[in-house]
């Protein structure tokens, strides 16, 4: 609270504390107790009124506190131009301060202003994003954010939304139901993902586009593909790069792809529990992955979504602006069970005749990129050409670097993409040609795995920064 | 043209008969002091007779040539500069407007529903809009009018405004009408430091107004106020947005179909879609300057041309803009949505239109129809 609100609701409490006025309890004036320095509360909203009066009235290094309670605002929430804000719920128990955007088009609440908290607030039902920040030094602590129909291609595309950002961190919160992806980080350079509870959308955990990320401690289960680094093409950061998963539980994601058709996340497979694309320094370690229907961690280039539209003769212009290819990809240290079992159509075909998959599975990219590199390219679908089929290396610290595991029986599967039929995909695609320099008959090898002997293994940093205003 | 100088006869017969209108005298603007933005409209003192939207002196209006779509609301726009001020002239850029000018819009639709209208202008005005150059930036302010048409409040939290209207071709319009809240204007307008002005620039200004003498072009009209740092060059050589429905009384005929459907863009989409707008990220330029790049998929990704969507996309479309054929383009499929049954994420603009513009959404689809077809990309 800032000395200005401590003295007109001092001076407030003791003109009219005689009075038996509530509203003078130390609990409503006094600090909170988990708020940090600007704990204390300059705006209380006790209903939808005073909750969008107050985000109207907050100006910078000011707290907004709201009671328990259902609010439901008529249109988006934001903070643009006053810094330092903090928005909370003061009680602890964020299920009972919830803010329902039932009906209301555009975000929940739309954050461009810096240095700005929410905590313990459940936001529901918003027909886009439940929570977008673009901004430098965001914290969200113990929020939860989900859809009352349950996963639903209606629903807000994503959850918890930073994108543009810097020093960003997302805690103990819980994102179910989302279209796109529950937790994204687009475009950020330092983001922490820590200890969230992560389930039942279509991507769990997405980084994308981002420098230093560092994701640990989640939860993420039941998505249609549960930790994600991916590179797109057309975006204004054009690599994927330090990002570090470790100790999360990825288990079960199973989920049908219920995303938008046509959009990046529509490609995951479902089945996915950690999947790379086009990414460069990636740290896999310390996870328990489990129970994945179609691979543990898949990796694979950032043009393989571009699979369909080569074999329906329509592919995307060449993608200038990235490296599609997934470089110095370390994956060491994981538990793994039961991945693989199941694999999703398209990765079923890849994987023919296998019928099932692996706890890793490397797919190289197709070779139509303009910067091919035929150590890394993995051979063409429609001509068989194969750069070099000796070329999957495990132990290659520039592209895959596949450490010991920490227990469980690793497998892993190369999928060889020139000896797929690509009318098994598409009735009226090209027919098939016969591949050159490749074993299309033994696609798997299981444990136990050769040496590891990976030169330079490429590790990843953590994360350490912290917020100021948490 | 052909509608505003009715409007503006009319108001002129209002005043004759009404002199100085009963709720506010004639009166010099009062700028509220920054930050504190007063509680009415009345109180900053910008109209002679605000309910029929005539300015007091010094308070000018204007239009421009390509307008944003706001649920077809109609719009009255004017300026206020600060006393020995001067704007910044610039070619091709918004105008640079010094602190304490202030921008005003008033939204409102045809009152022609149920009675006689309930003033001389015949619309019903919903808000008038302020956007106030302060010291630290632009900032927005809302006036929401009373169903009386005698006062305007102060609304910072936005409302729901049910609004019915006889179109055009005679049909009864009803919708519920969006007043953004404070925070909303940001959206569009950006946050923090980089808020921003987004209509009055020379593209959209250079065209004719009647300020009473008949039609005058609106640049040199500004400039013979004294209002310009600079003289700007003739009209005929500065950068003119073509009005994009305006198909045959134009001077010198119609502008053709590209640059028109262009300046929609550039007026509906390109405040966000540009190299400095807020999802400038994403790639998807759709400004006046960006979309003269020829679409070709050769040319890259400004226009959209062959650029699958990032999160976004609409009805299972694989590219932005496909040239050629327009239902296959997403760029249709946005700004033709309309929720429900379609998801509210798909509606673009985001803010401000939740009905279809079918003009704009026509002449879009024609622009692109008639491009080049393309197969996007292909080997």
């Amino acid at each position: 609270m800032t000395k200005r609100a401590l003295f007109w609701t001092a001076t407030f409490c003791l003109l009219v504390g005689a009075f038996g006025v509530a509203g003078c309890s130390d609990s409503n004036s006094g600090e909170k107790p988990d708020g940090g320095m600007n704990g204390g509360c300059d705006i209380t909203a006790t209903d939808t009124m005073s909750l969008e009066q107050a985000f109207a009235d907050v100006k910078s290094n000011q707290t907004i506190c709201i009671e328990p309670g259902t609010y439901t605002p008529s249109r988006q929430l934001g903070v643009a131009s006053a810094t330092g804000v903090t928005v909370m719920g003061t009680d602890p128990d964020r299920e009972k301060v919830v803010l329902d955007f039932d009906g209301v088009s555009g975000k929940g609440i739309f954050i461009t202003a810096n240095d700005f908290t929410l905590k313990n607030v459940w936001i529901k039902n918003t027909s886009d994003n439940g929570v977008e920040a673009k901004n430098q030094k965001s914290h969200f602590d113990n929020i939860k954010v989900s859809w009352d129909r349950g996963p639903d291609t209606m629903n807000g595309r994503y959850g918890i939304y930073p994108t543009h950002c810097s020093e960003t961190i997302v805690e103990n919160s819980e994102v179910t139901d989302a279209s796109d992806a529950g937790l994204y980080v687009g475009q950020c350079t330092k983001a922490i993902i820590r200890n969230n509870k992560v389930h039942t959308n279509v991507a769990g955990i997405e980084v994308e586009n981002s420098v230093d990320a560092d994701v640990y401690g989640n939860e993420v289960f039941d998505n249609a593909g549960g930790i994600l680094a991916l590179l797109e093409s057309g975006l204004d950061l054009t690599k994927n790069e330090n990002v570090l998963f470790r100790d999360n539980n990825v288990h079960d994601n199973n989920h049908v792809n219920f995303a938008h058709a046509g959009s990046t996340v529509s490609n995951v497979p479902s089945g996915t529990g950690i999947m790379v694309l086009g990414s460069n320094k990636v740290e896999i370690r310390g996870n328990t992955v489990k129970n994945n229907n179609t691979a543990g961690v898949l990796v694979v280039g950032a043009n393989v979504f571009g699979l369909l539209d080569i074999l329906t003769g329509s592919a995307p212009p060449p993608q200038t602006d990235i490296d599609p290819f997934s470089r110095n990809v370390y994956i060491h240290g994981n538990t793994w069970m039961d991945n693989g079992t199941s694999p999703d159509f398209l990765i079923k075909q890849l994987a023919a005749p296998n019928t099932t998959t692996a706890d890793v599975l490397w797919g190289g990219i197709l070779p139509y990129a303009p910067n091919a590199d035929s150590d890394i390219g993995y051979g063409d679908l429609l001509t068989g050409a194969y750069a070099d089929s000796s070329r999957f290396d495990p132990n290659d610290d520039q592209m895959f670097c596949l450490g010991d595991p920490a227990s469980g029986s690793r497998t892993y599967m190369d999928l060889r993409i020139p000896c797929l039929n690509p009318q098994d995909i598409l009735p009226t695609a090209p027919p098939p040609v016969t591949p050159v320099g490749i074993d299309c008959t033994t696609r798997i090898v299981t444990t136990p795995e050769p040496a590891r002997t990976c030169a330079t293994p490429p590790t990843v940093p953590e994360q350490t920064f912290d917020q100021s205003n948490g | 043209m052909r509608r505003t100088v009715p409007i503006l006869a009319l108001s002129s017969a209002m005043l004759l008969l009404f002199g100085c209108g009963a709720s506010s005298p004639s009166s010099s603007v009062t700028p509220a002091p920054e930050g504190a933005a007063y509680a009415t409209l009345a109180e900053w003192h910008f109209f002679k007779d605000a309910p029929n939207q005539v300015p007091e002196d010094g308070v000018v209006p204007y239009d421009v040539n390509a307008r944003l779509f706001t649920d077809y609301a109609l719009k009255h726009r004017f300026i206020y500069l600060p006393p020995g001020k001067k704007i910044g002239y610039e070619p091709d850029e918004v105008w640079d407007f010094p602190v304490g000018t202030i921008v005003i819009k008033t939204f409102a639709y045809p009152d022609n529903v149920s009675g006689p209208p309930k003033t001389a202008l015949g619309e019903r005005l919903i808000e008038t809009r302020l956007f106030i150059h302060e010291s630290d930036g632009w900032k927005p302010y809302t006036y929401q009018w009373n169903d009386a048409q005698t006062e305007a409040k102060r609304l910072d939290v936005g409302d729901t405004v049910p609004v019915s209207w006889v179109d055009k071709d005679g049909q009864t319009r009803s919708i519920q009408y969006e007043i953004p809240s404070q925070q909303q204007c940001f959206e569009c307008h950006g946050g923090g430091t980089t808020t921003r002005l987004l209509g009055p620039r020379t593209g959209e200004l250079n065209r004719d107004w009647d300020y009473g003498a008949g039609p005058e072009n609106q640049i040199d009209h500004i400039a013979s106020l004294g209002w310009l740092d600079k003289t700007p060059p003739p009209a005929d050589q500065r950068i003119t947005y073509p009005e994009p429905f305006n198909r045959s009384d134009a001077p010198g005929g119609p502008a053709p179909l590209a640059e028109r459907a262009r300046a929609y863009v550039q007026a509906n989409c390109a405040h966000c879609h540009s190299p400095n707008g807020n999802v400038n990220y994403k790639k998807l330029y759709l400004d006046w300057d960006s979309t003269a790049v020829a679409p070709t998929a050769a040319d890259g990704l400004s226009l959209g041309v062959c650029k699958h969507p990032t999160s976004g996309g609409c009805g299972g479309l694989q590219y932005d803009l496909v040239p050629g054929d327009a239902e296959e383009s997403i760029l249709v499929c946005r700004i033709s949505a309309v929720s429900p049954p379609a998801p509210a994420a798909d509606m673009m603009p985001p803010l401000g239109r939740t009905i279809e513009d079918k003009e704009g959404v026509a002449l879009v689809s024609e622009w692109i129809d008639s491009m080049a077809p393309s197969m996007c990309g292909g080997r």
